[in-house]
């Protein structure tokens, strides 16, 4: 039963409505998922079983696929937390409909990203050797650092707003499951709303998403590190840090759009998140997509002049031999695709960004696949040229780690709200001020006649 | 001293830990600060004198 004498919004109905019935579409997406998961689980304690040796990786090529996933999940994370950190810090009124649903993205794709770390180490009690062996000369271990200090921060910056409206559930959504009240009870912390909580929570929120626009740089700076740190060609460049910050603000925004529209469908959230959303992040995914191209001209253009042996041979490699289709298919998706559809006005709306979006999640994920493979096949050291393929066990286990992330995010908005009610509340209360305040000047304007 | 913190397998490992759990526990802070703010005053009304009238203008001494 639900509380009688409170009367919801047509925010909150509609918001909640999802949290309180589950359509036949949900648990058909989530039987496919779950099929797709169930698969990689399988490949996954296959290769446990096995060992490293049922997956393409030899000597010296130790990383695949595995990598190239954990540089793409770590990047999308970086959807998030910093997108909803400088859109919070700027003030940009538009940001409130899509504020949890970027931050939950972050959340979801770290612990992803660690996932593939640990599917990598072939084995799963060596996920312990980092805290057993672990030496600070290691980017691995300021990785580690960045990371968990990452995943700490967007655990509270996700969690910080979603308390009012936790306190909202635990006090009118009587209807739900007892395990449900029960969750939303403890989370919401006693919260009261009383004007100094409401002061403390903003305050809170705000010096969050101050901190944790370094820490998010930070991060994506040491995973490129782990790379530019070692002597291999096309990896040992100054310019990796910036390129994968970029690169990952890229993305991020991409799979905001992807889960957003998703969310926004599904859900019925048409009304309040809509084409000022779609316009405004459209035209940030453009100034990326411009950045991003600038990035790996400036790469590519320097390790070209420069004619050091073993980088032309990876160069040659992406450019012209096995890698060349990889290659250029990502330029397509990341620039070409982008370009042709975000640089027009009627091309932002929600189908144009979505196939944009989709193209760069593919074109982010094979760029950060030919960062990672290409040098390995031609090592500075005295290898013979050798080659990669990844086999169904890593394809299983990367579709599964995709799928899982997706049930993950789905289960999520299940359980909380999609949308920040409270501070689409507050950002329309501001709206009604503002308008009021300009026909009062307006009014002020006719009588003194200026 | 530099040398053997930055080489010593377990003691990188310390760092991390000793990092992590000092932001765990600021954040922990900032969640107990937020829980603890106190609610707002409840406005409480002086008991009415015989002479004070009522706030709908009735009542009192005419």
């Amino acid at each position: 039963m639900m509380d009688r004498t409170y009367q919801e919004s047509e925010l909150e109905r509609t918001v909640l409505s999802p949290l309180r019935q589950t359509s036949p579409q949900f648990w058909l997406a989530m039987a496919v998922l779950g099929a797709v998961f169930l698969w990689g689980a399988v490949m996954l304690v296959r290769q446990w079983i096995l060992g490293l040796g049922v997956t393409g990786l030899n000597r010296p090529v130790y990383w695949g696929i595995y990598l190239a996933n954990f540089v793409f999940f770590i990047g999308i994370s970086h959807a998030g937390t910093l997108i909803s950190a400088i859109l919070r810090v700027t003030q940009a009124e538009w940001r409130r409909p899509i504020t949890r649903i970027a931050e939950a993205i972050t959340f979801f794709a770290l612990i992803l990203g660690l996932l593939q770390i640990w599917i990598d180490m072939g084995r799963p009690e060596r996920v312990f050797y980092p805290l057993i062996y672990g030496r600070f000369q290691s980017p691995f271990l300021w990785d580690f650092t960045c990371i968990g200090v990452y995943l700490l921060s967007s655990t509270l910056y996700l969690y910080l707003p979603m308390i009012p409206d936790l306190a909202r559930m635990r006090d009118h959504m009587t209807d739900a499951p007892a395990w449900r009240r029960r969750l939303y009870t403890l989370l919401a912390l006693g919260w009261h709303g009383s004007h100094e909580q409401h002061r403390r929570l903003e305050k809170a929120i705000s010096i969050m998403a101050i901190l944790i626009i370094p820490i998010a740089v930070s991060v994506h700076t040491v995973v490129s590190w782990i790379f530019g740190m070692t002597m291999q060609p096309m990896w040992h460049s100054t310019i990796m840090g910036p390129y994968f910050v970029v690169g990952a603000i890229f993305s991020g925004i991409a799979m905001l759009f992807i889960f957003m529209t998703i969310i926004r469908r599904a859900w019925h959230l048409e009304k309040w998140i809509g084409p000022k959303q779609y316009n405004y992040l459209g035209i940030l995914l453009l100034v990326m997509s411009a950045f991003w191209a600038y990035f790996t001209l400036s790469e590519y253009l320097t390790t070209g002049y420069g004619s050091i042996i073993h980088e032309q041979e990876v160069l040659h490699a992406k450019l012209s031999e096995e890698y060349a289709p990889w290659f250029w298919a990502m330029l397509i998706c990341n620039f070409v695709i982008p370009f042709a559809i975000l640089v027009w006005r009627k091309g932002r709306t929600p189908t144009g960004t979505f196939i944009a979006a989709l193209a760069i999640a593919v074109g982010m994920w094979i760029e950060r696949f030919t960062i990672v493979a290409p040098s390995l096949t031609r090592p500075s050291l005295g290898f013979e040229k050798v080659l990669y393929a990844p086999t169904i066990t890593e394809v299983a286990i990367t579709a599964g780690s995709v799928a899982f992330f997706a049930i993950l995010f789905l289960l999520f908005f299940k359980i909380f709200p999609a949308i920040s009610v409270w501070e689409v509340e507050e950002g329309e209360a501001i709206e009604v001020v503002h308008r009021q305040a300009e026909a009062l000047a307006r009014q002020k304007a006719i009588l003194t006649g200026s | 001293m530099g040398f053997w913190i930055v080489n010593t397998p377990g003691i990188g490992s310390l760092i991390v830990l000793t990092v992590g759990l000092s932001v765990f526990a600021a954040y922990v802070y900032m969640v107990r600060w937020i829980q603890t703010a106190p609610p707002d005053p409840v406005e409480i009304r002086a008991p009415q004198t015989a002479g004070e009238p009522e706030p709908n203008g009735t009542g009192g001494e005419s």
